[in-house]
């Protein structure tokens, strides 16, 4: 509560004072496991933190006081502020955590300053992940105007940032089409494109208003920074079902005609303004603060005075903490001033060195970031990588393209290379080679047991003296759902990414069959449907195998039955050949619970088949679905021995009953599956000999007569 | 207080003229709001903040000179008020050492009452010298500048715009404008003294070894004149000067005093951060296209300084006349006393 009175009286007292939220949360894990016990904003950016990048960031654009809402590891991120300059007298802004383990989305953050009723004027909102340098003062400048021009009707600006299309900061998640009318800058469509999407359809009517030309623009990337009026929290307050900021955007342009609000938008030229949200984007920002893409916002340049996570000494921090303690080199090598290198070491281009790390002797450094603290030895070679707070690395390793976190000790000869990540306190080697692993050390993880004892670290993975498990993305079931982002993980810009798709698809045809046959919001529940399409197959087959279970027991009639796997069909999207499978499964299932031992079991197969007939013909009637009926019998035959044993009388029983017909029979015979189990498909072919020579002499005979 | 090392490292400051205004105006807040008993410890919260001062902007000198000039300020009120010569407060010779009857600690000891009033008196003195310098520097334009001459200058430098200008009250003459890529001032230089009715022609930074051979005189501005006699200036300064060495032509380098000061090239040579102020690349090429595919392993530089060593360097003209610049060591031992060399 103590916030909200402050910021009235502030209100009262100064009308123009600028506000921000900085979002110090993700809501997602693209960095996950690095970030199980740290939280993204933290991470440390050519070794200075994320955040004090962000807080710096809004500082130099004039912004008085700042609101941090921190969710994950939410006590490291107020630490870190209290020990900061920001907690400070000095401090140019006031900064107000606000802490919360109950936000679960940026939707839920708003609705909290709505219920708190923070903010009376404009104000800024701001992902904790930004690094810019940009003067937001022509985008608040333009948003005022607009806003005294049209009481309420223009809601927010979205801040963007214009890249060219192959830009490297550019990733398939931040992958947007923007149409926007080129006088107003208003935005009239926003679209972000899913991984697999070739075709982007805008609605008709955008380019048929009378208000002046339209741009489709494909060289914007979202900032996520928004300037903001206050009704924008109490929108995500009627609406229950904004979660991200997209799902607010498109609400908005969707509903903007009965609720007349409007989004405009702002374009960051001549600035800098980037986003690190996941390992390609810190890969890049890195090497763009290096590059003095940046600037003031270099490493060289004391702007996050006080804090240092390895300074002892506080009396000396009144001194120490306004010197400048990194030196730029040529070519883009900054070396602090209390970093050793050894003899013969090369540091070649676009290095930072940071506080009291030892480089070997003859060791080869490039493109690289090494924290404080870090040990490298003799004969290392560092290439394109990034090494957090102490890390120990032991004489002959190489470690290229990778990532790794603080206290990881690597022993000798250890060859890392394509974007390893390890976690804290990771130990591997020594003489092993990792390529493109994520190894992590997380004593709590349950799946793997509280207490790390050694015996439990797989040697052969990580060394001898290693400790640490690989992380399997599939094991995280909430995690990352779009496959193919997983894949880009590490080291892949959207180019690269597209580049790989072009040669992906020209193999696989079948891809090209998910065209997208709507406007933008159809596309993107289709592309949901993808990720959960797994999901949603045991969800209905669950359901499928109550109603018929119920329909047994019960004994429904068929065609009610019928009614309800169809409607259960269509609330899954389910294809025909699912919904076949599905009920061939569930009615074994059904009479494999309902019998007691192997020579009932047929009988109750019997008497379940036949009450369901109706139904079985209803969804055999083409060949084609005969063999899918067919093909699912055989994969479960081979799991099931009892009814492979059956499977005869099976068979002779559906073709009497005209459920299947003979030629179908035959052609599944002569195309075994692969499946394998218990038993072989072939077996299962040998089982029904007798019944197949049965049906081709009586066909013999037929074409005799 | 803190807002002000604030908008230091915000680079909110117009120039080194501004830049200088500004920082003496904060000591002089800071003279007259703290408490303290005598000079020693005036000039020890002098030091602390021109420490902090001096950090937020390591690459701008003039903030260490204005921090320099105002313990020597007060070194000489001190003196004064205690009726000796000022040539007492100057020299440390070995012999006043030890005939000395108070030792370095009882120094600045004595607790001086009018000391306050007449220090920033002296410091106000100080800022209407200032005040002053560029009209000063800009008085001596007739003597230097004759009719019909070509001048050729680079950037854009407040000083030499008003030397210029009074010149050509007087006199007719034309001058070159070097643009200076990548930032452009002078453009804006060019525009100013078109504006004014002087005969300007603009140049690209490449072609001025190529018209150098028809230049009478270079007159270029300064950041800052290190202790050799040497330049911090905008960047492609040097290129000037070499070319003007070659066609002999005379380089002249107007700056107000307060830019003398006291790094030799050699003190910075290893560390560019503090010599150097390499900016965002972004006006060299632009972050829309440098990111792309094709360019993203080309590294962008953009340097804003020049070292121009003093050889090339004919005359130099401060609001005090003329010099060479193997006259500044007099110079800086005048302006500066050599107890804060070392802040």
């Amino acid at each position: 509560m103590a916030p909200k009175k402050k910021t009235k009286e502030g209100n009262l007292q100064q009308e123009n004072i600028l506000e921000a939220v900085v979002i110090a949360d993700s809501f997602n894990v693209r960095f996950y496991p690095v970030t199980a016990k740290r939280p993204r904003c933290l991470f440390p950016l050519a070794n200075k933190p994320l955040l004090s990048y962000t807080l710096e960031f809004l500082a130099r654009c004039g912004v008085k006081h700042i609101f941090v809402y921190c969710c994950h590891c939410a006590e490291q991120i107020k630490d870190y502020l209290a020990q900061s300059k920001w907690s400070k007298p000095s401090s140019p802004c006031q900064v107000t955590t606000i802490v919360s383990c109950d936000f679960t989305s940026v939707g839920d953050v708003l609705r909290d300053i709505d219920q708190k009723s923070l903010f009376e004027s404009d104000f800024l909102l701001v992902p904790g992940d930004v690094v810019s340098n940009a003067q937001l003062k022509d985008a608040l400048n333009e948003h005022k105007v607009r806003r005294e021009k049209d009481r309420n009707i223009p809601l927010m600006t979205l801040v963007l940032h214009s890249s060219s299309p192959t830009h490297q900061s550019r990733t398939v998640e931040s992958d947007i089409v923007i149409a926007s009318n080129a006088v107003t800058n208003r935005v009239l469509h926003y679209h972000k494109i899913a991984d697999n999407e070739r075709k982007v359809q805008f609605p008709l009517g955008i380019f048929q208003s009378k208000e002046g030309r339209i741009e489709i623009r494909y060289d914007l990337s979202d900032t996520g920074i928004w300037v903001c009026s206050p009704q924008v929290p109490q929108l995500f307050t009627d609406n229950f079902d904004y979660q991200t900021q997209l799902d607010f955007i498109k609400g908005i342009l969707i509903n903007e005609e009965f609720l007349g609000n409007q989004i405009h938008m702002h374009v960051v030229q001549e600035h800098y303004c980037s986003r690190v949200y996941n390992f390609h984007t810190y890969d890049v920002v890195s090497h763009d603060v290096i590059f003095r893409w940046t600037y003031p916002f270099v490493p060289e340049i004391h702007f996050d005075d006080d804090y240092s996570m390895h300074h002892g000494a506080n009396g000396s921090l009144s001194t120490i903490g306004y010197t400048s303690s990194y030196s730029l080199l040529r070519h883009n090598v900054y070396l602090h001033n209390t970093c050793l290198l050894g003899q013969n070491s090369i540091v070649q281009d676009n290095v930072v060195i940071g506080n009291g790390s030892k480089i070997g002797n003859r060791c080869y450094i490039s493109n690289s970031v090494i924290g404080d603290g870090c040990c490298i030895e003799d004969d290392c070679i560092i290439e394109n990588s990034y090494l957090w707070s102490n890390v120990t690395v032991k004489s002959k390793s190489k470690i290229h393209s990778s990532f790794v976190c603080d206290d990881v000790s690597i022993h000798e000869g250890v060859v890392l290379s394509a974007g390893c990540i390890l976690c804290d306190k990771v130990l591997v080697g020594p003489s092993i080679e990792l390529e493109s692993k994520i190894i992590h050390k997380n004593g709590d993880d349950k799946t793997m047991g509280i207490v790390a004892d050694k015996q439990s670290f797989d040697t052969s993975l990580v060394g001898e003296n290693g400790e640490g498990y690989i992380w399997h993305k599939d094991v995280d079931v909430e995690a990352d759902n779009d496959r193919a982002l997983s894949k880009a993980l590490w080291g892949l810009s959207l180019h690269d990414h597209n580049k790989q798709k072009l040669t992906a698809d020209s193999s696989e045809e079948s891809n090209s069959e998910n065209d997208i046959s709507s406007a933008g919001e159809e596309s993107d529940f289709q592309e949901e449907s993808e990720e959960d399409a797994f999901d949603d197959l045991s969800n209905f087959e669950k359901e499928v195998k109550e109603s018929l279970q119920r329909g047994y027991e019960e004994k429904v009639q068929c065609d009610n039955l019928v009614l309800e796997v169809n409607s259960s069909k269509y609330a899954y999207n389910m294809s025909m050949r699912d919904v076949i499978q599905t009920i061939a499964k569930s009615l074994l299932e059904i009479a494999a619970a309902q019998s007691m031992d192997a020579t009932s079991y047929f009988a109750t197969l019997k008497e379940v088949l036949l009450h369901f007939l109706p139904l079985l013909c209803n969804y055999n009637k083409t060949a084609s679905s005969q063999l899918d009926y067919l093909y699912a019998l055989e994969e479960y035959a081979v799991s099931h021995v009892n009814f492979a044993n059956s499977l005869i009388k099976v068979f002779m029983l559906l073709y009497e009953k005209d459920v299947l017909s003979e030629e179908v029979i035959l052609h599944w015979n002569s195309k075994p599956g692969n499946y394998k189990d218990v038993i072989t498909s072939q077996e299962i072919r040998r089982k029904v000999e007798k019944f197949i020579q049965w049906l081709v002499e009586a066909e013999e005979e037929d074409s005799d007569e | 207080m803190d807002q002000f090392i604030l908008d230091l490292k915000q680079e909110k400051f117009n120039g080194s003229y501004d830049l200088a205004y500004k920082v003496i105006n904060h000591l002089r807040k800071l003279i007259s709001q703290t408490r303290w008993a005598h000079a020693k410890e005036l000039m020890g919260v002098i030091r602390k903040e021109g420490k902090q001062l001096v950090a937020a902007q390591p690459s701008e000198y003039v903030i260490g000179n204005m921090v320099r000039r105002v313990l020597k300020i007060v070194r000489e009120e001190y003196v004064r008020l205690l009726g000796k010569s000022e040539e007492f407060a100057n020299t440390e010779s070995l012999h006043k050492m030890l005939t000395s009857a108070e030792t370095e600690d009882e120094k600045y000891m004595k607790s001086l009452k009018e000391l306050k009033t007449t220090v920033m008196e002296a410091v106000s003195e100080y800022i209407d010298e200032m005040d002053a310098s560029i009209h000063n520097i800009a008085a001596q334009a007739i003597e230097h500048i004759h009719s019909n001459e070509v001048i050729l200058t680079i950037g854009k430098s407040r000083t030499v715009e008003a030397f210029l200008k009074q010149a050509a009250k007087k006199r007719k003459f034309h001058v070159i404008v070097v643009e200076g890529a990548p930032l452009y001032h002078g453009h804006e230089l060019a525009a100013s003294l078109a504006a004014h009715n002087i005969e300007t022609t603009i140049i690209t930074d490449s072609a001025v070894f190529a018209m150098m051979s028809r230049v009478n005189k270079v007159i270029i501005g300064t950041h800052s004149v290190l202790a050799n006699g040497g330049l911090k200036a905008v960047s492609g300064a040097h290129i000037v000067a070499q070319a003007a060495y070659q066609h002999a032509v005379p380089l002249i380098v107007l700056g107000a005093m307060f830019k003398l000061c006291l790094l030799h090239y050699s003190d910075i040579g290893g560390s560019e951060a503090t010599f150097n102020r390499l900016a965002s690349p972004h006006r060299v090429l632009d972050y829309y296209k440098a990111g792309s595919q094709d360019l993203c392993n080309v590294q962008v530089y953009c340097p804003t300084f020049d070292y121009v060593p003093p050889e090339l360097v004919t005359l130099f003209i401060s609001n005090i006349g003329g010099n060479a610049p193997s006259y500044m060591y007099r110079l800086l031992s005048e302006m500066y006393h050599p107890n804060d060399h070392e802040l």
